[in-house]
């Protein structure tokens, strides 16, 4: 927590949610981004679609986030999401997402599949994904990067799972996403810089310019003294974080007090809230 | 004619170099159980596909069963990264074909199809398409003159898919997020079902979001109750975090997976 009253995570959840438009998908593949996505539907796109963990359970209503979203979003769910219509929705350009980016380039190259040499990688990460498809399901892809550092945003991805800005394409039947917003710990950035390349659109409270350049692989363009700061969460979002969206506080998993001890406490907790919402419809039931 | 068979028999299926195909996703209605089978087996040089891999493609990369694997994604969701299939890639000793989510389910419903290729878009201007064991080629398409991908077809030799309850004719439900395991079920030459409990009959009536599987597609079944071990099974039960995180710290030691391997 800041001397602001609230903390960076909170701040990072109420900027992602700005940059959902209604009547789409709006997915968050990060803890943060999927709460953005429930805030930015609790308080400004009410006809967001949502899907979490579990496309069994698309379209819910607003709901606390759980590490068993299957359990928790059963009851309000609208439709289970197949993966082949959620494609076709995706060929229609219905998609809007922020991924979890391990490796972010200075043109919006994106990489969550290996770094070093593919054949025999350094550290082997989960694969492609859905990136390569995301590319032609968005007008943008948007970014959430945890660790503002060197080897996070450096410049030239180790393997291209999202291209960024002008790829060189050749002949394509459909206009692919253009890389959009990228957040980080430090501040906001998208790619409308000299020839497509990153820029500052704001730091995070707290944060300047000289530390953001120390800690990014490539040479960021200076924003200079009147660079804007990332707005702070309103009271109204802060409320909608803690009290509806996220009371249990799934989203420290994702701060820098996230242990495998957070990780127990969270789920004892999960568990006996459920058990107690359980016992308590068994006692309505029994009415 | 009842299709009921054990875990004996379904590995007996399995012969070296054939390429199975695991249904579930990340730590979602793993088939663990059946996994863990093969594993305790004499079976080497398998080929695997697992569209978002989890533990059960882990743990039989640790106990040295994979010679190459088809995947997605290899993970354990929130929980981060898998320990054999990172340890394996970075000693150089597991080969691996990578596609996108959408190229993989491309190459099931090629193979579904019974089509030699399906076209696609996804991969184009990515790395995927310069890996040396791509299986991908770009083409122009005859039509438009367009640039696309053809994606090859990927048809198992055996899917395992892990399902709520299926009735011993081979009809099945799952209630959870069903991924494309209808798509590999298809895709695939022959198809074992492990379920959590074999009924009678599927009823008429089932929760509205449910998937069936038809007992056309499906070959042999197995009653397995956890047999999701320690993945979620909606609504049976919900992961198991101890046992992931336990999973995670410890996986990469041979005697304590092979120990593992003998529980699930």
């Amino acid at each position: 927590m800041t001397e602001a009253g609230f903390a960076l995570e909170e701040l990072l959840i109420a900027r992602m949610a700005k940059e959902y438009r209604g009547g789409r998908m709006g997915v968050g593949a990060t803890i943060l981004a999927d709460l953005s996505a429930r805030l930015a539907k609790a308080l400004y796109v009410p006809d967001l679609f949502l899907t979490t963990i579990s496309r069994a359970a698309a379209d819910p209503q607003i709901h606390a986030k759980t590490f068993s979203d299957e359990w928790a979003l059963d009851e309000s769910a609208t439709m289970a999401l197949g993966w082949e219509e959620m494609f076709r929705l995706i060929a229609h350009q219905k998609l809007q997402i922020w991924i979890g980016s391990v490796q972010i380039d200075r043109f919006g190259g994106s990489n969550i599949s290996v770094i070093g040499d593919w054949e025999r990688p350094r550290a082997q990460l989960i694969g492609a994904r859905g990136i390569p498809d995301d590319l032609w399901g968005c007008e943008t892809l948007n970014y959430h990067i945890r660790k503002h550092t060197p080897k996070s945003f450096v410049e030239k991805v180790d393997f291209v799972c999202g291209f960024g800005k002008s790829p060189d394409l050749g002949s394509v039947g459909v206009q692919p996403a253009a890389p959009g917003v990228v957040i980080s710990d430090l501040g906001v950035f998208d790619f409308n810089g000299a020839d497509g390349a990153m820029r500052v659109v704001s730091l995070h409270p707290g944060v300047d310019f000289a530390k953001v350049q120390e800690m990014t692989g490539f040479e960021l363009a200076d924003p200079g003294p009147d660079v804007p700061v990332t707005e702070a969460p309103t009271a109204e979002e802060l409320h909608i974080i803690r009290n509806v969206i996220d009371p249990s506080g799934m989203r420290r998993l994702e701060s820098n007090e996230a242990t495998p001890a957070l990780f127990n406490e969270l789920w004892a907790r999960e568990l006996q809230n459920s058990k107690a919402g359980a016992d308590a419809s068994r006692k309505a039931a029994s009415c | 004619m009842s299709k009921r068979i054990d875990f004996d028999e379904m590995v007996g299926l399995v012969e070296p170099g054939h390429l199975v195909g695991f249904g579930g996703g990340g730590i979602q209605r793993k088939p663990m159980a059946a996994a863990a089978a093969i594993a305790r087996s004499n079976l080497q040089h398998i080929d695997a596909a697992s569209f978002l891999g989890g533990p059960e493609v882990d743990l039989l990369i640790g106990m040295k069963k994979v010679r190459r694997l088809h995947f997605a994604f290899v993970g354990f969701d929130m929980f981060g990264l898998a320990p054999n299939f990172r340890a394996a890639r970075q000693a150089g000793e597991l080969e691996i074909v990578e596609y996108s989510e959408g190229l993989m389910m491309s190459a099931f419903e090629a193979a579904a199809k019974r089509l030699p290729f399906l076209p696609s878009r996804f991969g184009l201007g990515t790395d995927l398409l310069s890996t040396p064991t791509t299986p991908f080629r770009e083409m122009k398409c005859p039509l438009s003159g367009e640039k696309l991908v053809a994606v090859p077809a990927l048809a198992p030799d055996l899917a395992i898919v892990h399902v709520n309850e299926a009735d011993e004719q081979g009809n099945a439900l799952i209630h959870s997020d069903s991924y494309v395991d209808l798509l590999l079920i298809q895709a695939s030459k022959k198809v074992v079902l492990t379920a959590e409990k074999i009924v009678e009959r599927i009823s008429g009536e089932r929760r509205a979001r449910s998937t069936f599987i038809s007992r056309l597609w499906v070959d042999h079944v197995v009653e397995a109750p956890s047999g999701g071990g320690f993945s979620a099974v909606f609504p049976q039960h919900r992961f198991n975090m101890s046992a992931i995180l336990e999973y995670q710290k410890n996986a990469t030691d041979p005697a304590w997976l092979a120990a593992k391997v003998g529980e699930l």
